[in-house]
């Protein structure tokens, strides 16, 4: 429940797992209703401490699996105030000056992880040749029209700990060949065919899946993908040590390196699905925490990072950002480098006058 | 105002005193002004640009300080705070924060730049300089020029470089105060202009006043008007001017008062002049060395029958005349030698009758050497001829009787000895010595009488010359001394002056020899006491001129009107025919005789023979 954080601990312990379905949080806004896999409706909470929110209502409208489509056809015909905006929207829109659009940098990664204790991917030689042999110049040009930043590193740029020198190498089919024949004296022939599980299938998904395999059949590895389009049935295979390597991105709750190092690598986090185990990781990771010292504290977490890069439990592809777009008639929308969930919605108003036609 | 000044305002470049001091004083105060624009514009621009600039680094280096860890940990949310709160200063356009590798670490207000290489040549400078750099440039989205403080962040007694800092200016409100600035110059100095305009104008007037006083006359005067009076007292050079200058009209009033006059008397001898011309009998015609008619007076119209039209003027005077006519060769003649003598008589041939007129002409104006235009003036001397020729009827028959009855009294006087001599014969022959008488009287008459006619036969039978060139001198000298003798006797001195190169004259020399010896001989009868004979010869122009000159008793002018008429004589001998021939041999030589005397002082005979032509 982080996008109502903070949330009411007697209330979370009532309702037990039905809180999910009635949340109390913190916001501008309090829940009103959710129409499963249809629709969320929020009203105007008028205590909220920084003054009441300008909207009356916020209503989520829900497209399952994604269908970039029909959110386009319901924007351009007004039925959508906001709407995310993948792959080449903009390219599709006749007019785009008719509407706002916001992009910034976030505090995400776009990354691949890899089951460590899977006995196919237990070697961090054969998961550095993996990184290795994916060019992702090419892969975010072609598949996501180089809308993002290619990642080299686990911490994004603007994350307290980002270390530039903390990078991995690039694409280079001669270091991961390398790191290949460093994993195992085996002939290529013998290693196992690895498997890769996607949440979303759709047609980009499809392609990018494609173009990884032929990163990787370079190095003779085979490649099976997996889709589990359910949410929860993915999240509860990647819990199970049957999961090789899953497609997944990392937004930061807040701008502390804690909520993308311990989440995704401390033994006990709930989030580490690449089962990483690192005992020094750990504690550092704990000692961090209690760092007040800024900079002492964002050396500690480069450390970490660095320690973790050793291991390379995954393998970074691209810092993802914030892509919305807006009607024009939408105002003071500040997008924030968290993500689009977090953007604050209590100074949001609407100015019909405005709106250009 | 009057024409002249407005004509003399028209002219190209003209501008008053006035108008020139206004000019000056407003050019003056608009250069001050200016100056003083560009002086205060400059001092404010540095002035605020300094405050500017100040308040710039001031910012840059705080917000170095800040975020400094925030660079160190890659904190780009903390530092979007940091800019974005510092953009709330409403001088501030914009802030960025460069990292250690140039990258923008934030962009206040443009999170979508966030972690992006700014390549624009500013931002490319900006994170290169290791000192503050202060540059103003011309942003791409707008039009006024923009401050940019560029500061490099180090850490503490570190020369690593973790980031740069910029931020932006707006220099509005220097514009804004400088543009402030320039109103205020401009207002103040349009009204400082106005009352500069004023001023000037009023002084200019107390100085151009007297001179446009003075140049009013000046314009009067040049209308004419000489009469005004000029009253100026400025106690400088102005007033010496308008004093002279009233003196100047003064004076130029007497000399038109006198050439008025003069115009008058000159319009009035014109008319004078016009009046004669028109009344006069003689007929004045004046063409130009093209022949064509500049002027003709009345009488000239009447003369020569020239249509009395205005149109007459100006064209060919030979159109008039039939070319073969004498009147157009004597003009033809005239034109081509105007300065000669051309005074000559014509016979006009005008219809069935002819006029003689008597002309001349004469060059009436010319241009240095070059006549331009002639004269003729025509007198109409037909009817004079027509007396004239009364008269010379009238006188040929008095001479006629005059002869006559002189050759009857010539005659009658040995007819009249011969008819006594021959009545007494019979009576009277017996005496002794009638007889003897009557044979000396009587053949001696008839002798007179033979000589009578034989003289008269001479004077009327047609000329018989043999015309040699004959030398007078020589002549003379032989004529001398046939007479020299009868001179001697007589107690006569003969002198004589001839000079030697006296040209030959076309004569017959036994002819003239006679002329020559008869005047002597009359001279010598006019001194039966003795005295001189002068002969004096000379050549003048075309002719020789010799004079017999006498100290005898001399004649009246009654004689001299008569003395070469047959007859006529004052000698108790003589048939009175000898200077009548005389007369007509040197008539017929082409020559002219003259006879002058006075009575008592002797006489003088002068002939006048034509050079011989070579």
């Amino acid at each position: 429940m982080y996008q109502a954080a903070i949330i009411p601990q007697k209330d979370v312990i009532r309702l037990g797992k039905d809180f999910g379905k009635h949340p109390v949080g913190t916001g501008p806004f309090r829940f009103v209703s959710w129409d499963e896999g249809k629709s969320i409706c929020l009203k105007r909470f008028k205590e909220y401490y920084a003054g009441p929110a300008y909207l009356n209502e916020i209503h989520y409208k829900i497209y399952p699996g994604g269908q970039d489509p029909q959110v386009l056809a319901d924007f351009q015909n007004g039925n959508l105030e906001e709407m995310a905006v993948y792959g080449d929207v903009k390219g599709k829109l006749a007019d785009t000056k008719k509407f706002q659009w916001f992009h910034r940098p976030s505090l995400s990664l776009f990354f691949y992880g890899m089951n460590v204790k899977h006995p196919n991917l237990a070697n961090p030689d054969l998961r550095k040749a993996l990184s290795s042999a994916i060019n992702r110049k090419i892969f975010v040009n072609q598949i996501y029209k180089g809308r993002f930043e290619i990642a080299k590193t686990i911490l994004p740029p603007g994350m307290p700990g980002y270390n530039p020198l903390n990078r991995m190498e690039d694409y280079n089919p001669d270091l991961a060949r390398r790191h290949l024949n460093q994993s195992s004296g085996k002939a290529l022939e013998d290693v196992p065919e690895l498997e890769i599980v996607s949440a979303l299938q759709f047609p980009r998904v499809e392609k990018e899946m494609a173009m990884i395999k032929e990163f990787w059949s370079g190095l003779g590895i085979k490649l099976k993908i997996k889709y589990i389009t359910d949410w929860k049935s993915f999240e509860a295979y990647l819990k199970t040590d049957a999961v090789q390597i899953y497609r997944y991105a990392w937004f930061a709750d807040m701008p502390d390196p804690d909520s993308f190092l311990y989440s995704l690598f401390a033994s006990e986090s709930p989030t580490n699905f690449m089962k990483f185990q690192d005992e020094n990781v750990d504690r550092m990771l704990l000692t961090a925490r209690g760092i007040v010292d800024p900079v002492e504290r964002a050396e500690t977490y480069q450390k970490i990072e660095a320690a973790i890069m050793t291991s390379a439990p995954l393998i970074p592809l691209f810092y993802m950002s914030v892509d919305r777009a807006y009607q024009s008639y939408v105002k003071s929308v500040n997008v924030s480098a968290l993500g689009a969930h977090t953007m604050p919605l209590n100074k949001i108003w609407l100015d019909k006058s405005s709106q250009t036609n | 105002m009057s024409r002249s000044k407005e004509r003399l305002l028209k002219k190209s470049g003209f501008i008053s005193l006035r108008y020139r001091f206004i000019l000056i004083t407003s050019i003056m105060l608009l250069l001050l002004l200016t100056s003083l624009a560009l002086v205060l514009g400059i001092l404010q621009t540095r002035t605020i640009r300094g405050r500017i600039e100040k308040q710039g680094l001031a910012i840059a280096k705080n917000l170095a300080t800040i975020s400094v860890d925030h660079l160190i940990t890659y904190n780009y949310i903390a530092l979007e705070k940091l800019t974005n709160q510092a953009v709330n200063n409403p001088d501030i356009i914009y802030v960025i924060i460069h990292d250690k590798e140039g990258k923008v670490a934030s962009y206040s207000r443009r999170p979508d730049l966030q972690n992006r290489l700014l390549t624009d040549k500013a931002s490319l400078n900006a994170i290169e300089v290791k000192e503050p750099l202060i540059t103003i440039h011309v942003p791409e989205s707008g039009t006024t020029p923009v401050l940019d403080v560029a500061v490099p962040v180090y850490l503490p007694g570190s020369r690593a470089r973790w980031g740069t800092i910029r931020v932006c200016l707006s220099l509005e409100l220097m514009y804004q105060q400088i543009r402030q600035t320039l109103w205020s110059i401009l207002i103040l100095g349009s009204v400082a202009l106005a009352i500069g305009i004023l001023i000037s104008n009023w002084v200019a007037q107390r100085v151009t006043r007297p001179l446009e006083t003075l140049v009013g006359a000046t314009i009067e005067a040049a209308r004419g008007n000489l009469k005004q009076k000029i009253s100026i007292h400025t106690r400088d050079e102005v007033e010496i001017l308008a004093s002279n200058f009233s003196f100047m009209i003064r004076e130029i009033l007497a000399h038109k008062q006198k050439l008025e006059n003069q115009l008058k008397e000159i319009k009035r001898l014109q008319q004078y002049a016009e009046k004669i011309l028109a009344t006069m009998s003689d007929g004045l015609l004046a063409v130009d060395m093209d022949g064509i008619i500049t002027a003709v007076n009345p009488a000239a119209h009447t003369i020569l029958g020239i249509p009395q039209s205005p149109t007459v003027k100006g064209c060919p005077v030979l159109n008039f005349f039939n070319t073969d006519m004498q009147f157009s060769a004597y003009i033809q003649q005239s034109l081509k030698n105007p300065s000669g003598k051309n005074q000559r008589e014509i016979h006009l041939q005008r219809g069935e009758d002819t006029r003689i007129l008597l002309t001349g002409s004469g060059v009436l104006e010319s241009d240095g050497k070059n006549p331009k235009q002639l004269i003729f003036n025509l007198n109409d001397i037909t009817a004079l001829k027509k007396l004239e020729a009364q008269i010379r009827q009238g006188q040929r028959l008095a001479d006629l009787g005059t002869m006559a009855a002189g050759m009857a009294h010539e005659i009658r006087n040995p007819l009249s000895a011969i008819k006594t001599y021959v009545a007494l014969l019979p009576e009277k022959i017996e005496k002794p010595g009638f007889l003897e008488k009557f044979q000396r009287t009587v053949p001696r008459e008839i002798n007179r009488l033979n000589t009578i006619i034989e003289e008269l036969l001479e004077l009327s039978r047609p000329p018989k010359y043999n015309f040699n060139p004959t030398d007078i001198r020589e002549l003379l000298r032989q004529s001398i001394e046939l007479l020299e003798a009868d001179f001697k006797v007589k107690g006569i001195d003969c002198q004589w002056e001839i000079p030697k190169e006296l040209p030959r004259v076309m004569a017959d020399a036994d002819q003239l020899e006679k002329v020559f010896i008869n005047l002597m001989k009359n001279g010598a009868q006019a001194m039966p006491n003795g005295g001189v004979i002068f002969i004096h010869s000379s050549c003048e122009n075309t002719r020789v001129i010799i004079n017999f000159r006498d100290t005898g008793h001399g004649f009246s002018s009654e004689t001299a009107e008569n003395i070469f008429n047959p007859f006529f004589t004052t000698k108790a001998k003589g048939t009175g025919l000898g200077l009548a021939i005389t007369h007509k041999v040197i008539s017929e030589h082409g020559g002219q005789i003259e006879a002058k005397s006075r009575k008592g002082e002797g006489s003088c005979f002068s002939v006048s023979l034509p050079k011989r032509q070579d």
